[in-house]
């Protein structure tokens, strides 16, 4: 074994896949993940689904958290981290369970977590390549990255982004507060905040092949304002 | 104030607040939900009591009749109350959260725990 995959197995790494009705997405996402991240451990969250998602995870045998209630895309999310953070693991990933997200990055994501970054966010627009998102969420994501540029300083290209990677302090910290609904503008200020580093790497996303997304037209102007207001809130509360 | 308006607050007011007192004591209602309500039956039995109040709250809100500054003390209070329900959903919400995560991951456990016993044959 090379000092590469050495070092490699040596990071305890954790997927999560919050899913949602994603039945149909799933077995073929379980499949990539079992071949092209085979070192790693993952977990499916089930979010109360009403399709089959859970029969599926059973009869595919693979490790998943069946929620009671419908929490939302945060509250799933975070239950994976605070999975997490019991089991004592090193590194978390965050892959959508809608298949839009390529596993094959994860490696160069925790690569960015080893050389010291505390996040690191796949961006779609570093280098503008697949699928690109409607153009309503284009005009959200170009919103935000104005916001949080003037909020923080620093330059997003993707702050919607679910593709993610957290090491152990964001681990710890997302454990205990994580926002409930539309999660991933407001962790960014609340990272910067506490004086974490947040990288980003090109990632090429794909589009949904089954089902719907949960942000249809209305709850993008909901989506725009919920997230603008939380980021001005967070920008004039206490630093912990 | 008209006396009638008068008598149907003190009286309903009265009747609120055993309503309530009988509630909490038959367990059916949690006392520190309660106080607000208490208050606000307290306010308008003084108010139904004391009048002049209404009139002096009247004088200084520049309404004209007595029963509008009335009205609008009672949709003052109204609001109190919503608000109260609102910050009381927002933490029941957090609660709520934490538990059904924590649940999820007990039974994922609890699930693994079985299959690991019944493959040992334990079961």
């Amino acid at each position: 074994m090379d000092l590469h995959n050495r070092e490699r197995n040596m990071l305890n790494v954790l997927i999560i896949i919050p899913a949602y009705n994603e039945g149909k997405n799933l077995p073929e996402l379980i499949g990539i993940m079992r071949s092209k991240c085979s070192g790693y451990d993952f977990i499916v969250i089930n979010d109360c689904s009403t399709d089959n998602t859970a029969q599926i995870c059973k009869s595919l045998a693979c490790r998943h958290i069946n929620l009671s209630a419908k929490l939302g895309i945060g509250g799933s999310v975070q239950t994976g981290i605070k999975y997490a953070f019991i089991n004592g693991y090193d590194i978390v990933i965050q892959v959508d369970g809608d298949g839009q997200h390529d596993p094959s990055y994860i490696n160069l994501m925790i690569e960015k977590i080893r050389n010291g970054a505390n996040v690191c966010i796949g961006s779609r627009f570093l280098e503008k390549e697949g699928f690109q998102s409607t153009r309503i969420r284009r005009f959200g994501i170009c919103f935000f990255s104005g916001v949080l540029k003037g909020l923080t300083g620093e330059k997003f290209s993707d702050p919607t982004s679910g593709f993610r990677a957290w090491d152990k302090n964001a681990i710890e910290y997302f454990s205990k507060d994580y926002p409930k609904d539309y999660p991933e503008v407001e962790t960014i200020i609340m990272l910067v905040r506490r004086g974490m580093r947040i990288e980003e790497v090109p990632v090429i996303m794909s589009q949904r092949e089954h089902g719907r997304s949960s942000i249809t037209f209305i709850r993008s102007i909901y989506y725009i304002f919920k997230v603008t207001i939380s980021l001005l809130i967070l920008k004039i509360s206490v630093k912990e | 104030m008209e006396q009638v308006l008068q008598t149907i607050l003190l009286i309903g007011t009265t009747l609120f607040s055993i309503y309530i007192i009988n509630k909490v004591r038959l367990k059916e209602l949690e006392l520190k939900y309660t106080f607000i309500w208490l208050f606000t039956c307290l306010a308008f039995f003084i108010m139904a009591l004391f009048p002049s109040i209404i009139d002096f709250a009247a004088h200084i809100l520049a309404v004209k009749s007595s029963v509008n500054a009335l009205f609008l003390i009672i949709i003052f209070f109204m609001l109190l109350i919503l608000f109260s329900l609102t910050a009381s959903a927002s933490k029941q919400s957090g609660i709520i959260k934490t538990m059904v995560q924590e649940s999820g991951i007990l039974h994922m456990k609890m699930r693994e725990f079985e299959e690991e016993l019944k493959n040992k044959k334990f079961i």
